[in-house]
């Protein structure tokens, strides 16, 4: 029934506070020694679905079960929680402790710290552990709730927006914590609105929105639902585009076009623009962002395929291999 | 810095006023009418109990002891005892303590409660002045007082054989020391770093304020100067002399001391950042002690300082009023009447007379406990909403235990300063050689009496806070019937059933008395039943963000 190869393992989960939705029949697997991004809007569920999956909070009754390390994280969750480690997003921590002795406690709930990891890591995110913890920036609270995660000993690791405060260079250090906990054959759930991080860190990725999961794949996957944006200046009529197989979205002066392209209507359409005549190209590949921005901009509706009819915003930040 | 500090600095504080009295109305409001409403019935029932006579002038004699005026006042009129004097003699420090709580703690709630969440940031970085915030509370609070003692001076209009002067200075008194008291709050929230240190600082000069004049009122009876009650604001309403010899400059030294006071306040928060208290943060030790690593630990360690300020300030109670008591002795040997209220004999009245009033000292003390049991668990409703029952439960750690720790370390807390406190008084009390040797441990006994109240406190507390979070305030309400009980019963004659209504009150402490096994095994019963209850409701329920 459950499978005992996913580390998480959730269908269909509901939880409503009051009147309201936050989770609409979600669906989210994760399997062993995957790094999984968890991409939605603010608002979405994402933290919600942390909180559930950690037992904090109590799916509505209907739900089907949740399943996280093989235990029900609601009825196990001491035993479950001996073997995970969380980053909750909005890191708050005792004014009146410092850094140090707040991971030191955290650690000492969970029967101690690696010792060696955890001087390690403080070194690493340039923390000063000596310091209270009501002086410290939002930056530096999420320092000390890293490195009270990352120095247990733990198989799964929930983190709940983790870099939002951080600089460039501690996101850096964080996405190496990562890679770390992968070699290790750890399985990592990563909640994030930032694109360029999830790309970046994640195997696979599933976007929620208004409380259930709208896409879920490995990126791969995911960028075939995509279509490359192509700019191109020819030498002769743009107007024979038009007809072509796997081209949408055409505006075209007299020698100018653009237009978005299937991923696999590529060869052919370069094959007519060929014959036309290319003066200049540009070709950008489908990026995450494009997909999370066509889910985000449009009302919520499930699992659409990804249809880029919306005109990626000019503040978009990855386009990778952008030719020109 | 600034030549003209005042207009740019207070700028938008209006705006910022209207919206406190938005925020807080019902905090306002809950004060504007409880303290009158409580206030002007016990007025009139007092007056009309009052009869010059043989009645009044004993119940004058009664005023006159040591123990009458640390709980009364100083004592004027008491050779001619109307109802004027006394209302003022025993209902105006009251209501004057009970206004300067009001005061310390709205001020504070509103300025330092507010930085410390974040929200004064919010508001900071709008176009409003850099003390326009802490400006808007000291007004809106000021108002608020002076509304308080105009209510009550005129309600009492209404009362009968109450000269209309003296009602007036009656309302003006209690309004002035209010507004020192609220000048108070604001420099508290300079000082301290955290919403609960200044509202420690602020309870915590009320109840010194309360001992001084204590001190300063019974000093008359030892023929030493009254220097004390001066310098205590809670002494000052009383020296105003209404409705015996009237005297307005009391209140005119209040106002002054109120301005002064406010100004350092304002000094003060020019000279420090957002967030921070006077002084700069300390670093401290990069590495957990040992007993640190578990839940009780860091109970223990966040809630030590306040045990030790409540246990504090028990001692201090018991410090001060054992010297009375050691005075008791003389004064029952030079005013054998007075003994005869007591009992016959007046080595026998001694005793009676010094376990009926130590049973008050315990109650006293164990209310100041009880205030450091309902702060303390209402701190993990906090704690819960800011995250930090998250992140632990969010460790292998069971939500029973999590509570539990929180339960025990200051249930155990809270016996063991009202223990403290109680052995101090003890202690001073047993230096008066008047007293029979077997008083002492009728004494202990009423702190051991004292116990199950405290726990069943606790354990109602923990109920709220764990069941029914969004009513978790509603644990003051038992305590302060324990308090109105403790003054209003003796004096009204309340039947005995009405002790049963809240915990503090439930056991009778008197050493004099039979213990009241009843009442232990249903206050034990229940307080296990509410336990057990908080456990499985928190089991249950959803862990609040």
């Amino acid at each position: 029934m459950l499978s005992t190869d996913n580390a998480i393992m959730v269908t269909g989960l509901r939880k409503t506070f009051g009147t309201v939705k936050a989770l609409d029949g979600l669906d989210l697997r994760i399997r062993h020694g995957e790094i999984a991004g968890f991409l939605g809007p603010n608002g979405a569920g994402k933290s919600t679905t942390l909180r559930v999956l950690l037992g904090l909070i109590r799916a509505d009754p209907e739900s089907p079960p949740i399943e996280v390390l093989g235990a029900d994280p609601w009825r196990d969750a001491v035993e479950l929680h001996k073997r995970l480690a969380y980053v909750p997003g909005d890191v708050n921590l005792w004014p009146s402790l410092t850094g140090g002795e707040t991971i030191d406690y955290l650690g000492g709930l969970r029967g101690g710290l690696d010792q060696r990891r955890r001087e390690e890591l403080i070194e690493r995110f340039e923390l000063d552990p000596s310091r209270k913890n009501r002086v410290y920036s939002k930056g530096n609270r999420q320092k000390v709730a890293l490195v009270a995660a990352l120095a247990a000993r733990a198989e799964l690791f929930l983190f709940d927006e983790p870099t939002a405060g951080l600089d460039p260079i501690m996101e850096a250090v964080f996405t190496e914590c990562v890679a770390e906990i992968k070699s290790a054959g750890g399985t990592v759930l990563l909640s994030s609105h930032i694109l360029a991080e999830v790309e970046k860190t994640c195997d696979t990725v599933t976007i929620i929105r208004a409380g259930r999961a709208v896409e879920a794949g490995s990126l791969a996957d995911m960028r075939h639902l995509t279509r490359f944006r192509v700019e191109v200046k020819l030498r002769g009529s743009a107007a024979a585009l038009a007809g072509l197989e796997g081209v949408h979205d055409l505006t075209h002066d007299p020698d100018r076009a653009r237009f978005t392209c299937d991923t696999g209507a590529l060869d052919a359409v370069m094959t007519a623009l060929a014959g036309i005549g290319i003066e200049t190209l540009t070709c950008a590949p489908p990026s995450l962002e494009e997909l999370f921005l066509s889910h985000y901009a449009t009302p919520a509706t499930p699992a659409t395929p990804a249809a880029p009819d919306v005109p990626v915003a000019p503040a978009a930040r990855v386009a990778p291999g952008d030719g020109s | 810095m600034d030549a003209r500090p005042g207009v740019p600095e207070l700028a938008g504080w209006g705006r910022l006023a209207v919206g406190i009295v938005r925020r807080d109305r019902l905090r306002l409001a809950i004060w504007l009418v409880a303290v009158p409403a409580i206030a002007l019935p016990t007025l009139s029932a007092y007056a009309a109990m009052s009869e010059t006579g043989a009645g009044g002038q004993a119940r004058a004699a009664l005023m006159a002891t040591p123990t009458g005026t640390v709980f009364g006042g100083p004592g004027y009129g008491l050779d001619d005892y109307t109802s004027g004097a006394m209302i003022a003699n025993e209902l105006l420090l009251y209501l004057v303590s009970a206004v300067a709580l009001a005061a310390v703690t709205l001020v504070v709630h509103m300025t330092r409660h507010e930085e410390e969440l974040g929200r004064l940031e919010l508001v900071g970085a709008a176009v409003v002045g850099r003390r326009a915030a802490l400006a808007a509370a000291v007004a809106v609070v000021s108002v608020e007082v002076v509304a308080i003692g105009l209510a009550i001076g005129a309600g009492m209009l209404a009362i009968p054989g109450l000269p209309n002067v003296d009602c007036l200075a009656f309302g003006l008194a209690i309004a002035a020391v209010g507004l020192a008291f609220s000048a108070i709050g604001a420099l508290a929230a300079q000082l301290a770093t955290t919403g609960r240190g200044a509202a420690a600082i602020g309870v915590g000069t009320v109840g010194g304020a309360f001992l001084l004049r204590a001190f300063g009122d019974t000093a008359t009876a030892r023929d030493a100067p009254d220097w004390a009650s001066w310098v205590s604001p809670l002494g000052w309403a009383n020296r105003t002399r209404v409705f015996v010899d009237l005297m307005w400059w009391p209140i005119l030294l209040a106002l002054v001391f109120a301005a002064g006071v406010a100004w350092a306040a304002w000094a003060v928060a020019a000279r420090r950042d957002m967030g921070a208290g006077l002084a700069a943060s300390q670093p401290g030790p990069a590495r957990a002690a040992k007993n640190l690593l578990h839940p009780s630990g860091l109970v223990w360690r966040r809630t030590r300082g306040a045990l030790y300020g409540w246990a504090g300030g028990g001692a201090i109670l018991g410090l001060c009023m054992g010297p009375v008591m050691a005075g008791l002795g003389d004064y029952l040997e030079n005013n054998p009447t007075i003994a005869g209220l007591f009992g016959v004999d007046p080595r026998s009245g001694l005793n009676a007379a010094v376990e009926a009033f130590s049973a008050v000292i315990v109650l006293y003390m164990a209310i100041l406990m009880a205030v450091f049991v309902i702060l303390g668990l209402n701190q993990f409703k906090a704690d819960e909403a800011r995250g930090f029952v998250e992140l632990e439960l969010a460790g292998p750690v069971s939500r029973p235990r999590l509570l539990g720790a929180t339960e025990a370390t200051i249930a155990m807390s809270a016996l063991l300063g009202l223990a403290f406190a109680g052995t101090t008084y003890l202690l001073v009390v047993s230096t008066d050689q008047n007293l029979d040797p077997a008083t002492a441990p009728g004494i202990g006994g009423a702190v051991l009496r004292a116990f199950p109240g405290l726990i069943l406190t606790a354990a109602l507390a923990s109920f709220l806070v764990a069941a029914l979070p969004r009513l978790a305030a509603l644990s003051w309400l038992p305590l302060a019937y324990s308090f109105a009980h403790a003054v209003l019963a003796p004096a009204f004659g309340w039947p005995n059933w009405t002790r049963y209504f809240a915990p503090l009150s439930a056991v009778d402490l008197s050493p004099g008395e039979a213990i009241d096994w009843r009442a232990v095994a249903v206050a034990g019963v229940l307080a296990i039943v509410l336990f057990k209850a908080a456990h499985v409701a928190f089991k249950r329920r959803d862990i609040a963000t």
